[in-house]
């Protein structure tokens, strides 16, 4: 009676629950208001601005070396940086968000921590992809493409571990957006690799996101990434997949019970 | 009728009950057991036939709801093997299985999906559903706006259209109005009647007798009796005898509205002898009538109802019953008057010495879902002259004849 952890089969065997699940989040986000859908987009897009007013023209942060601009390099970084942490934070809670749906019947769990990938998956690309064509053109349109299916899959084990982590020990949802935080201030979206103190280099090594924002440049921007970097991401992945799956399938027999 | 639509195979329970979430995650990460374990289901084997209705009884935290949650798929068993042959559709715990904030058109689709159904399936039965729920106007609102009558209703309109092999029902036949109540045992009985299987967990041993072809007590987790309707439930109530309270008084407030709501109504119970007439009277063996008088409500569009008197012993076992179903009295209600009046007469009352309850059953016209019941409604406080001994002067007499 266990779920099966492949997403591909996940979507294949219940289309009509995930198609009801998906306008839910849609009907949860947009309810009561006047712009109904067009919120999903411009919640993020506001956001966007609200940072770039804040750096632009509050700050006045200048790169001169950057070939297109900060605002080009901020939004690049930014947008998929937004994607990931509202995915990670909403993953933490997502199991005891639709308790009532699965406690009490034999509702396919192994869905559940799908979904805010997939919604916000569908919103920030979407954005990102009229920016990557802004920005970048045709290439840059499908690099754009290409870098955020790549984010999303790179996800997917992080998704299931916080989902079944954040259940059973929910200081997580407290703590993870303050370590999302720091993180965004120790990745290079804010400001160039180069303005990173020489002390903490070693730490743009070490992180896996800086290597992740780094790829989205090179996927809009054009450039040629690092193979090392991108062979570091698959790796980790595949280190973080196996973690993921044995804890799903040890705990998904009792996710029920644990509510 | 010869294949098997549920298979147990030594099926086990245990809850694991942990300290704090941090305690579940590290056993589920290390392996060291860091909890402490409550058996709920001990080895229960069992088989039932396509075709078959089993009824579960057993008092309450017997694991009555455990088992059937297995059955459903929504608890995984600890140990043994459980194989279920065909779609199944599970009422635990009714309304549950909806989202609050997403309509009532959205849940049909949810629910429906969840038990197998793909969009278009959904949309043909669509609008059955919501006929069968009555909660057309509503549909588009969100579920968390609904009565819990209205859930009930509409998750057991979708759970039963969705055309079950095997239905599964936790406690929910007596939830709803009087005229939904009906309306869904009807579909049950319709169910029944077609051939489905379906398993059914009732407090209610006369709803388990009206229904079952087999019964099954459980008791602390385990299998205690499985067998015929009759025989389980006879066991079962005995047990049920001998720990019963035997310093229980009569008490007016011991009337239980199963349905509170749109259902015929127990207005008042008054006891007579011939003489006087109230709620507690004194009477002789084998000398006067006993008469109870039961008024009642109503409500147009139903059926008239189905009434039951049973005289209730000091130890809480019924002495006898009489149902007015059984004895082919039917009555036809004016057409003007919401109120009706019924009287069952005890001619001679034979009961011996002793202290008598008389409990009252309104049901529906198949005498199979109460509308309301009041137990302990009059006493009855009996005496006799001589020192016969039991609970009843039976028709007797004697002869004798020449020895060789």
């Amino acid at each position: 009676m266990s779920t099966n952890l492949n997403p591909s089969a996940q979507l294949k065997h219940h289309g009509e629950l995930l198609r009801v699940l998906l306008m839910r989040e849609v009907h949860a986000r947009t309810s009561g208001t006047v712009l109904g859908i067009f919120w999903m987009l411009l919640q993020p897009t506001l956001q966007v601005v609200a940072l770039w007013f804040l750096l632009q023209v509050v700050l006045r942060v200048r790169f001169p070396e950057l070939p297109g601009g900060f605002i080009q390099y901020f939004l690049v970084g930014m947008l998929p940086w937004l994607m990931l942490t509202e995915v990670l934070t909403r993953s933490l809670s997502v199991l005891q968000e639709y308790a009532s749906i699965y406690e009490r019947t034999p509702f396919p769990i192994g869905l559940i921590p799908l979904l805010p990938l997939m919604v916000s998956g569908v919103i920030y690309t979407t954005i990102y992809l009229v920016i990557s064509l802004i920005f970048g053109g045709a290439s840059g349109l499908i690099g754009g493409l290409i870098f955020m299916a790549f984010a999303l899959l790179w996800l997917l084990p992080l998704i299931y571990l916080l989902a079944i982590i954040g259940l059973f020990v929910r200081d997580l949802q407290h703590i993870v957006p303050f370590i999302l935080t720091m993180l965004l201030y120790l990745t290079p979206i804010l400001y160039t690799p180069a303005a990173m103190p020489e002390a903490l280099h070693w730490w743009l090594l070490a992180n896996p996101f800086a290597h992740l924002i780094s790829l989205a440049h090179v996927a809009v921007d054009g450039g040629i990434f690092p193979s090392t970097s991108l062979l570091g991401l698959i790796f980790l992945w595949f280190i973080l997949l196996v973690p993921a799956w044995l804890l799903w399938k040890r705990a998904e027999p009792f996710i029920r019970e644990a509510l | 009728m010869n294949k098997s639509a549920l298979t147990l195979n030594s099926v086990g329970k245990t809850y694991r009950l942990y300290a704090s979430g941090g305690a579940r995650l590290s056993e589920l990460l290390f392996g060291q057991a860091r909890h402490d374990a409550f058996v709920a289901l001990h080895d229960i084997s069992l088989e039932l036939k396509h075709g078959e209705v089993l009824g579960i009884i057993g008092r309450n935290g017997a694991g009555k709801s455990t088992l059937l949650k297995i059955l459903a798929g929504t608890l995984i068993p600890t140990c043994g093997r459980v194989s279920v042959h065909g779609r199944v559709a599970a009422l635990l715990e009714l309304g549950s299985g909806f989202h609050p904030d997403l309509s009532g058109r959205d849940n049909v689709f949810l629910y429906g999906s969840v038990l197998g159904l793909s969009h278009a399936e959904i949309q043909s039965r669509f609008n059955e559903i919501v006929s069968f729920a009555g909660i057309e106007a509503f549909i588009d609102h969100p579920v968390k706006t609904y009565s819990s009558g209205m859930q009930v209703r509409l998750a057991f309109s979708v759970a039963t259209s969705v055309d079950p092999e095997i239905l599964i029902i936790d406690e929910a036949l007596s939830v709803g109005d009087g005229a939904f109540a009906r309306k869904s045992f009807d579909r049950i009985i319709q169910f029944r009647d077609s051939g489905k299987t379906i398993v059914f967990c009732s407090h209610s041993m006369y709803q388990v007798e009206a229904i079952c072809d087999r019964v099954i007590w459980i008791d602390h987790g385990r299998l205690v009796l499985a067998g015929t309707p009759k025989e389980v439930c006879a066991a079962y109530n005995e047990h049920l005898a001998g720990a019963h309270d035997e310093t229980s008084i009569l008490t007016p407030e011991a009337t239980s509205h199963v349905n509170a709501t749109v259902s015929p109504r127990i207005l008042g119970v008054t006891l007579g002898d011939g003489h006087t007439s109230g709620r507690s009277l004194a009477m002789q063996c084998g000398v006067s009538d006993l008469s109870v008088v039961v008024d009642f409500s109503v409500v147009e569009g139903l059926a008239p109802p189905c009434l039951i008197v049973a005289l209730v012993g000091s130890n809480g076992e019924a002495v006898c019953s009489a149902l007015s179903n059984q004895d082919d009295f039917n009555f036809i209600p004016s057409a003007e008057s919401s109120k009706a009046q019924v009287r069952l007469v005890f001619p001679a009352l034979p009961l011996l010495r002793g202290r008598y309850t008389v409990d009252v059953y309104l049901m529906c016209e198949r005498g199979i879902h109460c509308y309301e019941q009041v137990l302990k409604a009059g006493e009855v406080v009996m005496d006799h002259d001589g020192l016969e001994q039991g609970v009843v002067r039976l028709p007797h007499y004697w002869s004798a004849s020449e020895a060789n």
